[in-house]
Formats: structure tokens, C-alpha cells, sequence
């Protein structure tokens, strides 16, 4: 739980702290996977790289392979010794390569074909020994014969295998460079991906942070302002109580001074009637005070509860106006009510008993003197009291600091004008679900409108 | 001849307390709901009161302005009456020569009138 403002900047450095430590693990974890790529990159190259020497070894194999194959023909059907020196030689390179082949080919289909290309080789050596034999003894006819029946089909498997070999190295090759591709690509779209994310990541909470920043800042301020009104109210409160607590206390004092001294009967009854009226009024209008302070903090803690039950307002205002009629008359004012006939709803008797009290002693305290109108009708679903006077009205600018909880424009009025009467009478109507408003303008009178649901909830 | 005192204050059942308590000790008392209908009764006197018991928060015209008014000189040979504040608050007005803090008692009310109007 947040409880000042320090603690809620220390939670938001913490949330600001945490989204830097997870940034530097993305960018980490990026910088990994880009040495990743290269490091597969450069894997491939070497693969590609290898598999292009072996295909250029093949191809030397075949080049030898041509070199012997033109000797052997001007041996055998030329007759010239001599290129006997030479197809060694192209013999022995041949063997060269495809020894240093059986060092480097991996795969056994590969190792296969090199090891059949060998073996045809192999073969064709051993023709040739025989051929040698030939040449010392035969006739050149002979030679040719057996170049045309020997020789040449030897040459020919030889061929055969060696296109093979190239055949699968090619493949090899191909396979390789598109497999390298393909990681390429891959990594390139994670990477991005990762980026993105990061990015992403990063803007929601930031936004997150803002916004919680935001809130903790207007909850911090709505704090201050309940202290603010909660001290004004206090102030306004005892300050309230303090003419009703002066009376009690010096009318208490005076009847024991009277007592002390033996001079009770000295005022006689008139006295004690007097000092009872008055311990009286002001014990009532405590007891007003205490019950509206005890609904201000209700409401403001939202929990003003209601006993409903059904109620006619036509009848309720009639027994309020009736009851009030001495205070009408000591002030002057004409109050006359019209309500033709019952509205009812499902309300709570005593806080509505409190609402239309509380509007028609306005009148009193505010416009006496002046004739009033107060009429109750009933309209589709709504119940309506209307409280008009012809006093001296309320300029518009005024309308809604009138309903503020704390508002005392006529903090000094009797019987509590604690500045919490028409603020406490909205929350009242409200919690019922209708509304409370006022409709004057200075030096027209006031008109205020009380409305309630008449269809019964709950 | 007794002493005479001004009680300004709205509050009907203050303004009775107060009545009662400074008649009974033997002050002659007047009475008056605001500052303006205060100036009024003083207009209207013939003798000026000696003490003048003020409550601070009135409608139409409060006490410090009152005050301030009877500080002009409005009303010849006014501006030199004492005034004591009646109040909730801890504030006390400059032109006033003392105050009393609600809820006081009966004692502290007696004994700050005896200061500011002795009897003879």
C-alpha cells in the first residue's frame, strides 16, 4: 500500500529500474544472437567452401583422367612408346587426388562413389600392366584390338563413376548453400522479431509506468483534498458546536449559582421554564449537528445506508410544512403547499423527512418574509417536490458551490447551518437515485427541484 | 446607575443566555441580531451603552465590520465603547479589547465584563 507521496515515487523508480534491467537483458540477449548468425554464417561458408574443393578435386580427377585417356590412345594406336612416361605420370597424379578425395569425403554415399571411381582405376591399371606385356610381343594390330576390346570399356566405367561422384558432390554443394540460406534467413527474422518485441515491451511500460505515475499522482491529490476538506470540516463542525455547548454551559452555571445561593425561587417558575427552553433548543440543535456530521462522514465514506419502505411524499410534506408552521409564521413567510394526491415510493422515511425540512427552513432562513409555493405532482415514474419562493434568488456562478459538502454561505443560520444541509440533501436524494438541483437567478427567487424514483428498487 | 451593555449576536438562544445572566448581575441590557441592526439600536439610544458584547459571525453585516464602522465615527462618542468578541475562533479582531472563546463559562463571562465595565 502506497501511504505518501515518497513511497509511491520510490514503487515507480522501481518499475522505471526494472524496465532498464530488462532492456539491457534484451539488447544482451540480441548481441547473442547476432554472433549466433555470424558464427552459422561463417559454419556454412566453411561447409560451402569445402564441398567446392572436393567438386575441384573430382574435376581434376577427370582432368587426369582425359590426360591418360589421350596418352593410352597415342600409345595404342600411334605406337609411340614414349607416352608411356606420361601416363604414368597422369596415373600416379590421378591416385594423388583421389587419395587426398578419401581424406576429406565425409558421407558414406560419397566415400561409395569415390571408392567405385578407385576401383575402376584399379582395373584399368591392371589392363594397362597387360597391355605393356602386349606391346613388347604383339603385332600393332594386336595392340589396337585389344585398346578397342580392353582399354576402352575400362575408360568408359571410370568415366561412368567419376560422373557420378560429380553428380553427388553437386548435390552435396547445392544443398549446402541453400541450407546455409535458409539459417540466414531464419535468424534474420527472429532478430527482427526480437527487436520488435523488445521495442514493444518497452513502450508498454513506459506507457504503464506514465499512466500509473498519473494515477498515483491524482490519488496523492485526492488525499490532500480529503485531509483539506476533512480539516475545514472539522473546523466548521466544532466551530458549530460551540454556540449550542456555550448556551448549555451557562445556562447550567447560572441555575447552580441560583442554587448555591439559596435564590431558586427568586425567578420563580419562569425562570426553570426559561431554562429549560432554552438547555432544550440548543441540546436539539446539537443533536442536529451530530446526526449531520455522522452523515457527512457516512456519505463521504459511501456508506449511507437506507431503510426504505413506503412513504407518500404528498402526506410527509403536508406533516413537515404542518410542523413547521411556527417557524413560518415567526419569520413571515406564507408557505403554501399543493399536493392533490398521494405519490408514492419506496424511500427512507426519516432522510427524505430531513431533505424537505431542510428545504422548506432555506425558505425560511433565506427568503423570510416573502410568500412560498411548495408542490408535490407525480409524473411518469418520478415523484417531483417543488419549493418556490420569491426571496431574493441565487446568482448562477453560486448554484454549485451551494452543494459542496463544506460550502457556509449562511453558516451563522440557527439550527445548524453547518454548510452541510443542501450537500447532505443531494447525496440523500441520490443514493435513492434521483437528483436535487436549484433553479434561480439573482433577484428572481429560487425555484429548487427535488426528484425520486417512484418505481420501487430492489 | 447600572452598567449598561449591547449584546450583537443572531443566535436567539445565545442572545437570551447572555440576557439573562448579565440582567441577573444587575447590567441594563440591549440587544441586537447583526452588526447593522446594532448600529441601528445605537443610533437610537439616548444613552450609549458602556460594553458592547459582539459575536463575530452574523448574517447582513458581521462583527468585524461593525466594528470597523463604528470606528469612523458614525455614531458620535461610539468609537470609544469597548467591544468584546464572542467567537469560535482563536482569532481575535484588533479593535476589539478582549474575546471570549465559546463555549466559555459563566465565570469568564462575568469576570471580562467586570474588567471592561467595573461596578461601581
Amino acid at each position: 500500500m502506497l501511504h505518501n507521496g515518497n513511497d509511491h515515487h520510490a514503487f515507480a523508480r522501481r518499475i522505471n529500474r526494472s524496465i532498464l534491467a530488462m532492456n539491457i537483458a534484451l539488447i544482451l540477449t540480441s548481441l547473442l544472437g547476432i554472433y549466433a548468425v555470424w558464427r552459422t554464417e561463417e559454419l556454412s561458408r566453411l561447409t560451402i567452401r569445402n564441398h567446392a574443393r572436393d567438386l575441384f578435386l573430382v574435376q581434376e580427377l577427370r582432368l587426369e583422367l582425359g590426360r591418360a585417356v589421350s596418352v593410352n590412345r597415342a600409345f595404342f594406336v600411334l605406337g609411340e612408346a614414349g607416352m608411356l612416361d606420361q601416363y604414368s605420370q597422369a596415373e600416379q597424379a590421378f591416385y594423388e587426388h583421389a587419395q587426398t578425395l578419401t581424406t576429406r569425403i565425409e558421407s558414406p554415399e560419397g566415400r561409395r562413389l569415390l571408392a567405385a571411381v578407385i576401383n575402376r582405376k584399379l582395373e584399368h591399371s591392371a589392363i594397362m600392366a597387360r597391355a605393356m606385356r602386349l606391346s613388347a610381343s604383339g603385332s600393332p594390330d594386336d595392340l589396337v584390338q585389344f585398346f578397342e576390346d580392353e582399354v576402352r570399356p575400362a575408360t568408359q566405367a571410370i568415366q561412368t563413376a567419376l560422373a557420378e561422384l560429380l553428380a553427388h558432390k553437386t548435390r552435396r554443394l547445392e544443398d549446402a548453400a541453400s541450407a546455409a540460406v535458409g539459417v540466414a534467413n531464419t535468424a534474420r527474422w527472429v532478430l527482427l522479431a526480437l527487436v520488435l518485441a523488445n521495442l514493444l515491451f518497452s513502450l508498454v511500460m513506459r506507457w504503464t509506468t506514465r499512466s500509473t505515475l498519473k494515477a498515483l499522482d491524482q490519488y496523492a491529490a485526492s488525499l490532500v483534498e480529503a485531509v483539506r476538506a476533512r480539516d475545514e470540516f472539522l473546523a466548521i463542525a466544532s466551530h458549530e458546536l460551540r454556540t449550542p455547548l456555550a448556551i448549555v454551559n451557562l445556562q447550567t452555571q447560572l441555575l447552580k449559582r441560583r442554587l448555591a445561593s439559596g435564590d431558586v425561587t427568586a425567578g420563580g417558575p419562569k425562570f426553570l421554564k426559561a431554562f429549560a427552553a432554552q438547555v432544550d433548543r440548543a441540546v436539539a440543535s446539537l443533536s442536529t449537528l451530530v446526526t449531520r456530521m455522522l452523515d457527512t462522514a457516512n456519505i463521504s465514506r459511501g456508506q449511507l445506508l437506507l431503510h426504505k419502505e413506503k412513504v407518500d411524499l404528498s402526506e410527509l410534506t403536508e406533516e413537515i410544512v404542518a410542523h413547521l408552521e411556527p417557524a413560518f409564521s415567526e419569520a413571515g413567510s406564507a408557505v403554501r403547499l399543493r399536493s392533490a394526491e398521494p405519490v408514492v415510493g419506496h424511500w427512507d422515511r426519516a432522510r427524505l423527512d430531513e431533505v424537505v425540512t431542510n428545504l422548506l427552513m432555506n425558505v425560511v432562513r433565506h427568503a423570510p418574509g416573502v410568500p412560498a409555493n411548495v408542490a408535490v405532482t407525480a409524473e411518469a415514474g418520478k415523484a417531483r417536490l417543488v419549493v418556490e419562493d420569491a426571496g431574493p434568488g441565487i446568482a448562477s456562478e453560486d448554484h454549485a458551490r451551494m452543494f459542496e459538502r463544506f460550502e457556509r454561505a449562511h453558516l451563522s443560520a440557527e439550527g445548524g447551518g453547518m454548510g452541510l444541509g443542501l450537500a447532505v440533501s443531494r447525496e440523500i436524494v441520490r443514493a435513492h437515485g434521483g437528483d436535487l438541483w436549484v433553479e434561480s437567478e439573482a433577484g428572481k427567487g429560487a425555484r429548487f427541484v427535488l426528484e425520486l424514483p417512484t418505481a420501487a428498487e430492489g | 446607575m447600572p452598567g449598561k451593555i449591547l449584546i450583537v449576536e443572531d443566535n436567539a438562544g445565545m442572545r437570551e443566555t447572555l440576557s439573562a445572566v448579565l440582567e441577573q448581575e444587575g447590567y441594563a441590557v440591549v440587544i441586537a441580531e447583526h452588526g447593522e441592526h446594532a448600529l441601528q439600536v445605537l443610533r437610537q439610544s439616548e444613552r450609549l451603552p458602556d460594553l458592547i458584547l459582539l459575536d463575530l459571525q452574523m448574517p447582513v453585516m458581521d462583527g468585524e465590520t461593525f466594528l470597523r464602522a463604528l470606528s469612523t465615527g458614525t455614531i458620535a462618542g461610539a468609537s470609544s465603547i469597548p467591544a468584546v468578541a464572542v467567537t469560535a475562533s482563536r482569532l481575535e479582531p484588533d479593535l476589539a479589547v478582549g474575546a471570549l472563546r465559546k463555549p466559555f463559562g459563566l465565570d469568564e463571562l462575568l469576570e471580562i465584563v467586570q474588567r471592561h465595565l467595573p461596578r461601581e
